[in-house]
């Protein structure tokens, strides 16, 4: 638990563990995809 | 622009164009030497209450924007379907690329310590500014970007295996650009957000992110308009029958979506006054020049691209594509220039200086020159035989 | 791993979630500040314009060497700005009667909730313990965002410098501050327009003095409240907006103005791809039962050609055993006929 003192420290904690979280969900929605479509016969 | 080659090899002849061009580039590299030895005081006009001019305002603002034909048109094609846009993606992802490598160069030309760029991401981030946001971004659009138009310098060379690899990540790409342009593009938007006490309020909405995003989906689209036509009047001679064929469809087609988009612009713009309540501004003298602005080169080219695209009129519509630019280049001017201090005193306010007009020149020159070279030598305008639609 | 143990984990890990103590959420809290942060307040009605705060500013931080001197009160004659060569300037105004100046000292506000810092995407801006806001030069890439983002248009760029520019900006005396002592301007004011002190002290000082001399000052204490509220607060026998001062700032703060569209950014991340994947996915579709579609045309029609390529050819060959057999029985009746006229003939 953080001490926060100023909305702008907040912030940049929050916004820079939402940006991690971001790559994260790039990277996690690519895998589903490709597990999703890994089986789809080429027409 | 293409070089005459013959049988003996290049034989290069001078012409007034290529002085001219010569004398922007001479031009160019001198203003630059200066920029990094005197520093921007000696190059620019920059002050203390308008920090950024030109180089923000036109190579970045209308760069970023008017680049966005790259994730406009692989959009279209890869994730809507539409086939027969297809020839147009290379050219638009190439101008694209070029476009963003080019903002990037004229930010080394305008921060005041350009090798420090990496410092958000590599060293310490401030997340909490939009700037970070577009930095980000932007970077990795950048990547994207090239790994998109790569495919064709790999067909240039041969490298099929490497070409194969990078062609089956068409569709991740294409998404992840549309991602990242969304972000970026109203991020630069966003930029302003934090100063409703500087920016006129006909310009300053809280809608100010969709706007910029909204507004560069017309760029983009205007953009593949206008240099379809162009590079179809200098470079026709390397399209291939696909390309020719198709290009009348694609001003059409792209000048339908181009009206709806700007009819949807249109009303995001009108909502932001209502929701402010900014009536009253309409009637001053900056209010003249919004409607100007928004009647002129939004309005007037959502009707003409719609009266272009019922006709089938492709003369019409690239005039209107080429009005409809304008507008998002008065649009980036006005947030960024015009608009911006407008509260301050006519003579606190900002001009830029004649060297600062050299290197926008000098950077468009760049990427003007850059595109030719690469389409007059490699697969965009045309398909590559060995590589023909699998 | 066994179903039942993964399925006790993920239950633990959802117990857990809840049971945290809930950490500061940004949508209502409201954020106090640092603790007994400082501020300077000043006092317009005591300044004279002597210049003085400025030239201590410039001993104690080694600032260039001006072009006039702080003596020559000749410079309050146009109006000045922090620049790259002072952090804090004077300026004179007649709000009222001719040749009755008011005087008033800009420099940074350091606000509650710093412009400055909140648009700095390299992070070069804190709001110490102190209650200053300081620069960091040796991270600052020279975008100038913070120019921009400046509500009170403070700092200074120095833009004749070719190899490391940077930002010129009042600093509170940061280090000074620590050490206990005063801001270099507040030790050097003569007639204590500056007062340096906690910042709830300071605005309770200014309450007083409004309520003790209502006809010398405004009722308003300027930065209380203003952007957020600043740590630089400003008392004046006239109106604000006469001395410079911008009055139609609003009280909410930069990262207030930014943090609503800020939070919509990972939406795009999180929607984005699942809607474009989605229209890829039933455009493909589409597409996929199209030709799917026409094939079973194409095959349909293949077939329905050689069926009637089929009926065609029985109806010939009917025809042409038909006609086979109209030729032989011709033939039969031919050779029959020709039978009973032989053996007519032997007849006769």
């Amino acid at each position: 638990m953080q001490d926060f003192s100023t909305l702008h420290e907040f912030m940049s904690f929050s916004k820079g563990l939402t940006y991690v979280l971001m790559g994260v969900m790039l990277v996690a929605l690519g895998g589903l995809w490709t597990f999703l479509t890994s089986r789809d016969e080429e027409e | 622009m293409s070089h005459e080659t013959t049988a003996a090899g290049k034989r290069f002849q001078i012409t007034p164009v290529r002085l001219l061009v010569g004398g922007i580039l001479l031009l160019g590299l001198i203003v630059t030497f200066l920029r990094f030895t005197q520093g921007l005081g000696a190059v620019t006009n920059l002050d203390h209450n308008t920090p950024w001019g030109l180089w923000i305002t036109f190579d970045l603002l209308c760069g970023v924007a008017l680049a966005a034909g790259g994730f406009v048109t692989s959009a279209a094609v890869y994730i809507f379907g539409l086939n027969k846009y297809h020839s147009a993606v290379r050219p638009a992802v190439l101008t694209g690329f070029l476009g963003y490598a080019l903002v990037v160069l004229a930010l080394t030309y305008d921060v005041g310590i350009p090798w420090r760029l990496p410092y958000p991401f590599l060293v310490q981030p401030g997340p909490s500014s939009f700037l970070f946001e577009v930095g980000l971004c932007v970077a990795l659009y950048l990547t994207v970007l090239f790994l998109e138009i790569s495919p064709a310098g790999l067909e240039w060379l041969g490298k099929s295996r490497l070409r194969k690899i990078v062609v089956k990540m068409t569709l991740v790409l294409t998404i992840l650009g549309v991602v990242l342009s969304t972000l970026h593009q109203s991020s630069l938007g966003g930029l302003y957000l934090i100063v409703p006490s500087k920016l006129h309020p006909l310009w300053y909405s809280s809608y100010l992110p969709l706007e910029f995003f909204v507004s560069s989906i017309v760029a983009g689209l205007s953009m593949v308009i206008f240099e379809g036509a162009l590079s179809y009047r200098f470079l026709g001679h390397k399209m291939d029958r696909e390309h020719i064929q198709h290009k009348d469809d694609l001003a059409i087609g792209f000048a339908k979506a181009g009206s709806l988009v700007l009819a949807g612009y249109f009303f995001i713009q009108l909502t932001g006054l209502a929701a402010d309540n900014d009536w009253s501004y309409l009637g001053t003298g900056y209010g003249a020049w919004y409607i100007l602005e928004m009647g002129g080169f939004v309005a007037l080219p959502c009707l003409l691209f719609a009266l272009g695209a019922r006709e089938k009129n492709v003369r019409l519509i690239r005039w209107t594509a080429v009005l409809a630019v304008l507008g998002i280049v008065l649009n980036r001017f006005n947030v960024s220039l015009v608009a911006f201090n407008w509260h301050l005193a006519s003579d606190q306010r900002y001009f830029p200086s004649w060297m600062e007009f050299v290197i926008s020149i000098f950077l468009v020159t760049l990427g003007v020159l850059a595109y030719t070279f690469v389409v007059t030598r490699m697969p965009v305008l045309y398909e590559h035989p060995e590589y023909a639609e699998e | 791993m066994h179903r039942r143990k993964f399925l006790g984990l993920l239950g633990a890990a959802g117990a857990g979630t809840v049971a945290h103590n809930p950490a500061v959420a940004g949508t209502h809290a409201v954020f106090p500040g640092p603790a007994r942060q400082k501020g300077v307040l000043f006092d317009a009605t005591r300044c004279i314009g002597c210049r003085q705060c400025e030239q201590g500013c410039f001993e104690v931080n080694g600032l260039p060497q001006p072009e006039r001197p702080f003596d020559d009160l000749s410079v309050l004659d146009s109006k000045r700005r922090p620049d790259a060569q002072a952090y804090t300037v004077v300026n004179k105004y007649f709000p009222g009667k001719k040749d009755q100046p008011v005087y008033i000292k800009t420099q940074c506000n350091h606000c509650l909730e710093p412009a400055c810092a909140s648009s700095c995407f390299v992070a070069a801006y804190t709001k110490t313990r102190q209650g200053a806001v300081v620069y960091d030069p040796s991270v600052c890439v020279g975008c100038r965002y913070c120019m921009i983002a400046c509500p009170f248009e403070i700092p200074a760029y120095t833009y004749e410098q070719a190899v490391t520019p940077r930002i010129m900006k009042c600093t509170m005396c940061a280090p000074r501050i620590a050490e206990g002592k005063l801001p270099g301007c507040v030790q050097a004011c003569p007639k204590e327009a500056l007062t340096f002190g906690p910042r709830d002290e300071l605005l309770h000082m200014a309450r007083e003095r409004i309520r003790q001399s209502p006809d010398r000052y405004i009722d308003h204490i300027y930065g209380e409240h203003e952007m957020g509220g600043t740590s630089w607060l400003y008392l004046s026998g006239v109106p604000f907006q006469k001395l410079g001062l911008r009055t139609d700032l609003g009280t909410t703060s930069a990262p207030k103005l930014t943090s609503g569209a800020l939070a919509a950014v990972p939406m795009v991340t999180a929607l984005w791809p699942i809607l474009l994947g989605g229209v890829y996915f039933i455009t493909k579709r589409k597409d996929l039962l199209a030709s799917r579609a026409k094939k079973e045309a194409v095959a349909s029609a293949l077939e329905k050609a050689q069926e009637e390529h089929r009926a065609e050819l029985k109806k010939v060959r009917e025809k042409a055993e038909k006609e086979k057999q109209a030729a032989i029985d011709k033939e039969i009746q031919k050779a029959r006929e020709q039978a009973a006229s032989e053996q007519n003939k032997e007849d006769s």
